[in-house]
Formats: C-alpha cells, structure tokens, sequence
C-alpha cells in the first residue's frame, strides 16, 4: 500500500480512532489502528473487543491500494507533532510501514492484518435516526453520574431507551440518578432498552455535535452502531436489567426551593474546600429565604456560607456529598434551579423550576 | 457499620425476587419440572413438597406463583407461620383463584378449624380442577394430623421430597443469587462466605442482601476484607 494523505485530513479521525485504543491489551494487535486504502478513501479502525470505530477521510492521492495496522498511539503522536499543512506519505515497505513529511522519516513495526478483529457485523433489527444534537444533549445531561467499575455491570454503563416519539437516557452509579427524555420523530414498536457500557458512550458523545444533522442508529441484539457521516461507531451491549427508574424518582417530597443556580455552585465550591476530603460532606440547614450551607474537616477548619432561596415552609437540615450537587449544577442550563426535599434520610430531585427535560436524584448522605 | 459519614444508597438493585430462575435445582430437577409444569392442562392438581428448613420451600411456592402471574392467571401464596393466628376465613372461596399455594402446613395441624377448612380447601379445589400445592417440613405420613380425612386428602397428588445442596450446589445458588442481583462475586469470595457464614441457605441469602446494600453505599468491590467489615465478621 502506498498513499499521501494532509496532515489535516489524517488528524482528526486519527484521534478520535486512537481514543477507543486502550493503553494495556491483552493483544497485541488491540494497541494498532488498522489503515485500508482504496480508491474511494481511507478508512481507519480502532478497536478494544467492546467498542469499535472506523473513521473515513480522503487521501491527496492513492499510488497503491492495501491495507496494514500501525500502533496507534505513536502514528497520532508522530501526525500531532509534524507542522501544520505537512504532506504526509505512508508507504509499506518489507512488512513496516514508512512515513515521510518533508525531511522526517519514521519507520513503524506492523502486525498482520488478518489478526485485526471486528466486531461480528450484527444483524440490526431496528433502525432509526435522531438529530445529532439530540443524542448529545441526553448524554451530556446525564453521563456524568454513570458508574465506574462497580461490581454491578449494569451501573457502568446508560440506559437508552427509545420509544415511539421519545427517546430517553438513565444513569446511576448507586448514589445519584440522571435521566433526560426528549422528543424525537421516531417510531419504535415496541420500545426498546439498551445498557451501552461506559466507554461507549464517552466515544459516542465525542462524535456528536449541536447540530440537527441526522446520526443513524442500527440496534442489534447485543450490540448498537452509529453512524454520523464520517464515522462508524460500533459498541456491544451490557446485557442485563437496568434498574426501574421511576422506583427511584422521589414524590412525596414537600419542601420544594429555588436559587440562582450559578450562585449555588459557587457557594457549594467555596464550602467543599473544607470538607472532608474523603466523604466529601456538606451541612444545608434550609431556612424560609435562606440556605445555609456548612464543611468541616478533621482538621476541625470550618466554611459557613449563606445563600438567598426562594422558600417558604419547615426548616431542614440534610447531608450530601457535594460533588454529587456540583455535577447537577454543571449540567442544568437554566439560571435557576429547584429542588425538592423531604427529611434528611430521602433522596432529592433537582430539576428545572417546574420540571425540564431532565430529572436528578440525590441521596443524602448521614454526616 | 461505622459512626463516620456514610453516603445512604439509592434503591437501584436489581430486585432479587423468588422465582425459578432464581433458583438452583440441583437434585430437585424433576420435582421443579412438576411444579413449573403444574399450570399446564396436563399438570398435576396436587403437589405436595417437604423438606428441612432453608431448602427452599417458601422460594419454590413462590416461584410457583410468580410463574402463575406471569402467564396471566391469579395465585395465592398462603405462608401459614405468619397467618396460621388468624382464623381460616382466608380458605373461602378460594377455588376462584387458579392456584393456591400454602407454605408451613405444619403450623396449623392439630387445631380443628384449621384443618376441616383445609379439607374443604382440598375438596373444593380439585372439583374446580384449579391447582394446588403445599409445603411442609415433613412428609404427609410423619405429619401429625389429626383430621383422617385431611390425612387422606394430603396424600392425593404427587408428594415430593426437596434435597438440600451439597456444598458445591451450595457454592454455585449463592453465585446465581449474586447474577441475579447483578453483582459479581469471585470465587474465593464465595468461598469464603460459604466457609465463614450460616450454613442455612436462607441466612446466606440475607448476607448477599446486606453485602448488596453495603457495597452500593461504599462503591467498593466484593472483597474478603469488605465482606468482613460489611458482615462484621
């Protein structure tokens, strides 16, 4: 195989590619990219069993077509570090793959091609399309509270769950739960739920943007993929139960207050550098018109700080770990937020003044 | 568990319920092929199983009905430990359900009321051809039963005996437990807890259950350290 390729043109599905590349393997092959040239384009493959992605883009010019794997990491390292509008030439030459740009040569090993796996191609039962931004919009509101590495494979990972004119995504990590639901023109019969694991979605999101272009959705029975105009992202499922959400939303909850939610953050930040590195806790003792918000550490230092809410009713005093509300407030986008409590042992719902697309729960902790 | 801060978990475990999936036949693999066989035209009207405690006759009962629920018909499960204070108004009518189970006969025998209306439960149940199964802790023969007519009737259909696990059937119920709930137990873990915990399978099933919680509030992995401070053992 030989073929020259812009900088430009190479980098970014080169990264995106390398991000699914897992930095220990269990094969040696896993740690390369896999490059096929053809007459229509280039396409590279990355791969960790568990997720795979390709990404196209198009060569300046193809003298020889073929394909060949290259370790990932130091191909992107060498792409990323040539100057800009480079030239880059790759050629295979007696089994290593050579790379010219001006007066830089770089010799890299290869290992063979028919080693490389891909994911068995799945016959997709149910395919659909949503707006790119759509997609994104769920993921980012509620990625941040999935599991990591917990016992229960179901927690390290999102719940999608596509149904007729709705989509929705569901994550927990046993702590806090998120979940956002949007419309959407579709048409699922009946509705379906998927568990991508962790680091599917994390690639995913990266190949989303705010627009309304349509990524296409092809689901199987263990595995979905994406498609979005120049990538094709494929994951495996987590197969199991996701936990009944609705089980979990709160409603009996009485003391419902709102506040400016850029000025909860920051007072909820100031505070938790007194808190206690470990667990993380903070005291709100919730007032009519005002909540207060306490740490202390084992170092007996203390931060109090007061913030004006919008609330009328019994006073409260509740425990949480104040990472758990900082995330909520990073992901809300409306200037204020409400939450509603009930007594210091049951969770809260922070959402929207009046409810939006997403919902979070939090459980308390006991200080 | 400690007086220190303790983040208070969500309720996101997967509901550990008592149904044939959830249980491991072992060498109970005929008795369960009856009973899971029971709803269908051909099964049998009565069942009766006995059995030690913990090995597993309220979760079969149960399973029973489970599997009744889900193919659309109604069934009851009638613990008599905890409604044999009350008297059996609970027995009336009961031929309109499709399948009655009744777990603990033990419980009731020798008290008059109990078992005449058992008898007329046997009775009305079978001439409805709906279905019916008890659990006891001792076969219909051993059972002190003072009515000879519910006697008889106790050893109508087919009777049943349900054998305890050997250890390694033992070692691999709590794993499936474990799956069932979603958790990953290794080996050495389950090793260790069937080494070091109860030996009533009902009790090593409550541990799971607390290990389950514990492991949810702290976010750590079921480790043999973890299951100590989790167990206070």
């Amino acid at each position: 195989m030989k073929f020259s390729i812009s900088r430009e043109a190479l980098l970014r599905p080169l990264a995106l590619v390398a991000g699914v590349v897992e930095r220990r393997q269990t094969l040696p092959v896993l740690s390369n990219v896999l490059l096929d040239v053809r007459e229509e384009g280039l396409s590279l493959t990355g791969t960790d069993l568990e997720v795979e992605l390709i990404g196209r883009t198009m060569p300046s010019q193809v003298e020889e077509q073929g394909a060949a794997t290259v370790p990932a990491r130091k191909l992107m390292d060498i792409c990323k570090s040539l100057p800009d509008q480079s030239e880059i030439t790759f050629a295979l030459e007696e089994g290593r793959a050579v790379l010219r740009s001006g007066r830089s040569r770089f010799t890299l090993s290869t290992l063979p091609v028919a080693e490389f796996p891909n994911i068995e191609d799945t016959q997709g039962s149910i395919e659909l399309s949503l707006p790119r931004g759509t997609l994104k919009h769920l993921i980012d509101a509620t990625s941040f509270a999935m599991a990591q590495q917990d016992v229960r494979y179901y927690l390290n990972g999102m719940l999608l769950e596509l149904r007729s004119n709705l989509v929705r995504t569901v994550a927990t990590d046993g702590h806090r739960l998120a979940v956002c639901s949007r419309s959407a023109d579709i048409e699922v019969e009946p509705a379906q739920k998927l568990i991508i694991p962790r680091k599917g979605v994390l690639e995913l999101v990266r190949l989303l943007d705010d627009s309304d272009e349509p990524v296409s959705l092809t689901l199987g029975a263990s595995h979905v993929r994406a498609h979005t105009g120049d990538f094709t992202f494929t994951s495996k499922l987590v197969d199991g139960k996701f936990p009944d959400y609705e089980r979990v939303v709160p409603r009996g909850g009485d003391k419902v207050f709102i506040a400016e939610r850029a000025q909860l953050r920051q007072v909820l930040s100031r505070t938790s550098i007194l808190s206690n590195e470990k667990y993380r806790g903070v005291r709100l003792q919730l007032e009519e018109g005002n909540l207060q918000v306490m740490a202390n550490n084992p170092e007996q230092e203390e931060a109090e700080e007061n913030v004006e809410i919008e609330y009328t009713g019994a006073s409260l005093e509740i425990g949480f770990n104040v990472s758990y509300l900082i995330d909520v407030l990073n992901v809300l986008d409306e200037d204020r937020v409400q939450m509603t409590l009930a007594d210091p042992n049951s969770s809260a719902l922070l959402e929207e003044p009046g409810g939006g697309d997403a919902m979070y729960v939090v459980m308390p902790m006991r200080l | 568990m400690s007086s220190g801060p303790a983040q208070l978990p969500l309720g996101v475990g997967l509901r550990d319920d008592a149904t044939f999936s959830s249980f491991l036949a072992g060498g109970n693999a005929s008795l369960v092929e009856r009973l899971r066989s029971q709803l269908d035209a051909s099964g049998e009207p009565l069942l009766f199983l006995w059995g030690a405690e913990g090995v597993g006759r309220s979760h079969l009962l149960q399973a029973a009905c489970h599997e009744a629920t889900d193919r659309d018909l109604r069934a009851l499960y009638l613990p008599l430990a905890e409604l044999g204070h009350f008297p059996p108004h609970m027995l009336e009518d009961i031929e309109r359900l499709d399948l009655v189970a009744i777990d603990d006969l033990e419980q009731v025998l020798g008290r008059k009321r109990w078992e005449e209306a058992l008898f007329h439960c046997y009775n009305r149940l079978r001439d409805a051809n709906k279905r019916l199964v008890v659990a006891a802790n001792a076969s219909p023969r051993q059972l002190e039963v003072r009515l000879p007519d519910l006697a008889s009737r106790l050893s109508w259909g087919m009777t049943f005996h349900i054998k305890p696990l050997d250890d390694q059937g033992r070692a691999d119920a709590l794993k499936l437990r474990a799956r069932v709930r979603g958790m990953q137990l290794p080996d050495e873990v389950a090793r260790y807890i069937l080494h070091r915990g109860p030996r009533r399978l009902d009790e090593l099933f409550e541990a799971l259950e607390t290990l389950d919680r514990a492991s949810l509030s702290a976010k750590r992995k079921l480790t043999i350290p973890f299951v100590k401070q989790a167990l206070g053992w």
